[in-house]
C-alpha cells in the first residue's frame, strides 16, 4: 500500500496547515517510510530557511514603516505645535525650537477679537500677548488607567480648541491626580482661553512639578498679559531665568513693555 | 486605509497586492504600537525592546494570518496579546520577572504560541543567506510560495505569467535549483554542513 502525497499536501504540511485524517496519514507515512521522511525533512529545512529570509525582509520593511511613522508624528507635532514641553525624564536642552509665526497666527485670532480697547498700554499688552501666546499642545498622559479615556477625550476637545468641553474633563482628572502637571497646564490654558483669569492664575500657580514649573510660569505671565495686568506680568516674566523655558521670549516682551 | 475595519485590513494583509499590503501594515502599526510600547516600558523594558517585540509580534501575526487566522477580536487586541505573551516569555527567560503590571488593556486568549511562527534557529539563517544570493525571479517565487503562502494564480499575477500552471512549473524548478545549491554548499563543509548533519 503506497500512499502518495502530492506537493500541494506536502506544502500544507510544511506550513502546519495539514489537519485531521490527512495529517494522521502523513505522519504515519513519515514513521514508516525512511526515504519519504528524509525528503520531507530536507524540504522542511529549506522551508524554514525561506521563512527566515521572509522574516528578515519583513523586519526591514517594518523598520522603514517605523521611520515613516516617527517622521509623520514629528511633523504633525511641528505643525500643530505650540509650546512643546519636555516630557518627564527628558533633558531640558533637547527641547525643539518653537514656531513663532504659527503661534502668532493662532493667538491673533483669540487675542485680537476681544481686548481692542482704547489705551495704548492695553493695545500693546494685547499685541504682545497675541504675538507670544500659543496654547500648549501635547498629548496628555495620565497615570491612572481609568482616567485614560477621559484624558483622550479631553485631549481631543483641547486639540480642536473646544476649551469649554475640555475643561470639565481636565478638572475631573485633577480630582484623582491633583499634581499631574501636564493636566494642570492644560487646565490652566482652557481657563485662560475662556477668560477665567483668576482660575487660570490659581491653576498655573499650583504647578509644583519642577519639570513643568517653567512652562507654568510662562503661561502665568501670558495670563497676566492677556488681562493687561502689566505689573504682575512683568514680575512673573522677570522671574524666568536664563536657560528656562522661553527665557528669550520673556526678555523680548520685557523690553517692549 | 485609516478608516478600514479590521476584517478588511486582515484580508488586505493576506492578499497579494503589495502596495495595499504595505499600507495596511503601516496602518496596523500606527493603530497599535503605542499601546505595546507603554506595556513594555512600564514592565522593565526599553523602547528598543518594545520595537523588537512589536516587530516579532507583527511577523507572528502575519504568519498566522497567512495560515488562515480568524479573528474574534480587534487586531489591536490580538496583537497586544501576542506581544504581551512574547514579552512575558522574554522576561522569564532572563529571570527578570514572571508577571506583568497590566494596565487594563483588553487581552484575548491565544490558541497558539506566537513564538512558534517565528524562526529562531541559526541554521535557517544560513539557508536564508543562500536565498539572498539566489536573487532574481526564483528568489521572489520561493518567498511568495513559502513565506507569503500565495497560491499559484496569485503568483502568476504578481510575476506576470500567462497561467497558474506556469507559476507552478516555475516554482518547482526554482525550488529544485535552490535546494541543490544549498545541499551542494553543505557538502563543502562549514556550519551549513553541521546543520545538514544535525537536521537530516
Amino acid at each position: 500500500m503506497a500512499v502518495e502525497f502530492n506537493q500541494e499536501i506536502i506544502d500544507q504540511y510544511l506550513s502546519k496547515q495539514l489537519k485531521g485524517e490527512t495529517l494522521d496519514a502523513f505522519n504515519k507515512k513519515m514513521s514508516q517510510d525512511e526515504v519519504f521522511k528524509k525528503e520531507i525533512e530536507t524540504q522542511a529545512f529549506i522551508h524554514r530557511g525561506v521563512n527566515k529570509f521572509g522574516e528578515d525582509e519583513m523586519r526591514a520593511k517594518l523598520k522603514k514603516i517605523r521611520a515613516e511613522v516617527l517622521q509623520d508624528k514629528s511633523s504633525e507635532q511641528k505643525k500643530e505645535s505650540a509650546a512643546k514641553v519636555v516630557s518627564l525624564g527628558q533633558k531640558k536642552k533637547t527641547r525643539p525650537i518653537l514656531r513663532w509665526s504659527m503661534a502668532a497666527a493662532i493667538a491673533l485670532a483669540i487675542g485680537a477679537s476681544v481686548y481692542i480697547v482704547a489705551t495704548n498700554q492695553t493695545m500693546s499688552s494685547q499685541d504682545l500677548y497675541a504675538n507670544y501666546y500659543q496654547p500648549y499642545a501635547e498629548d496628555i498622559s495620565v497615570r491612572n488607567a481609568t482616567a485614560e479615556d477621559i484624558a483622550n477625550q479631553a485631549s481631543q476637545f483641547y486639540k480642536n480648541k473646544n476649551y469649554e468641553s475640555a475643561l470639565p474633563l481636565f478638572l475631573k482628572i485633577l480630582e484623582t491626580e491633583p499634581d499631574n502637571a501636564e493636566v494642570q497646564i492644560a487646565t490652566g490654558i482652557c481657563q485662560l482661553e475662556l477668560g477665567r483669569f483668576e482660575k487660570a492664575n490659581q491653576t498655573f500657580s499650583a504647578v509644583v512639578n519642577p519639570l513643568f514649573k517653567e512652562q507654568a510660569q510662562w503661561y502665568l505671565g501670558m495670563n497676566f498679559l492677556k488681562r493687561s495686568d502689566m505689573e504682575n506680568a512683568k514680575t512673573i516674566l522677570e522671574g524666568i531665568k536664563e536657560g528656562d523655558f522661553k527665557y528669550e521670549k520673556a526678555q523680548e516682551i520685557l523690553n517692549k513693555l | 486605509m485609516v478608516n478600514k475595519p479590521d476584517g478588511e485590513l486582515l484580508e488586505i494583509l493576506r492578499g497579494p497586492d503589495q502596495i495595499s499590503r504595505d499600507k495596511a501594515l503601516s496602518e496596523v502599526y500606527r493603530r497599535t504600537y503605542s499601546t505595546i510600547e507603554r506595556m513594555i516600558t512600564s514592565n522593565s523594558g526599553s523602547v528598543a525592546d518594545a520595537e523588537d517585540i512589536f516587530h516579532d509580534g507583527l511577523i507572528s501575526f502575519y504568519k498566522q494570518a497567512q495560515n488562515g487566522l480568524t479573528l474574534t477580536c480587534a487586531i489591536k487586541t490580538y496583537l497586544f496579546s501576542i506581544c504581551r505573551n512574547l514579552w512575558l516569555k522574554r522576561l522569564r527567560k532572563s529571570g527578570r520577572s514572571d508577571r506583568l503590571e497590566d494596565q487594563h488593556n483588553e487581552i484575548v486568549e491565544l490558541d497558539n504560541d506566537p513564538e512558534e511562527f517565528l524562526i529562531i534557529d541559526e541554521c535557517a539563517g544560513l539557508v536564508a543567506e543562500n536565498l539572498k544570493n539566489l536573487g532574481g525571479d526564483c528568489q521572489k517565487i520561493i518567498v511568495y510560495s513559502y513565506f507569503d503562502q500565495f497560491k499559484a494564480d496569485e503568483i502568476a499575477k504578481l510575476m506576470d505569467y500567462a497561467t497558474p500552471q506556469v507559476a507552478r512549473n516555475k516554482k518547482s524548478s526554482c525550488l529544485k535549483r535552490f535546494r541543490e545549491q544549498v545541499l551542494e554548499k553543505g557538502k563543502a563543509g562549514g556550519s551549513l554542513r553541521q546543520c545538514l548533519e544535525s537536521y537530516l
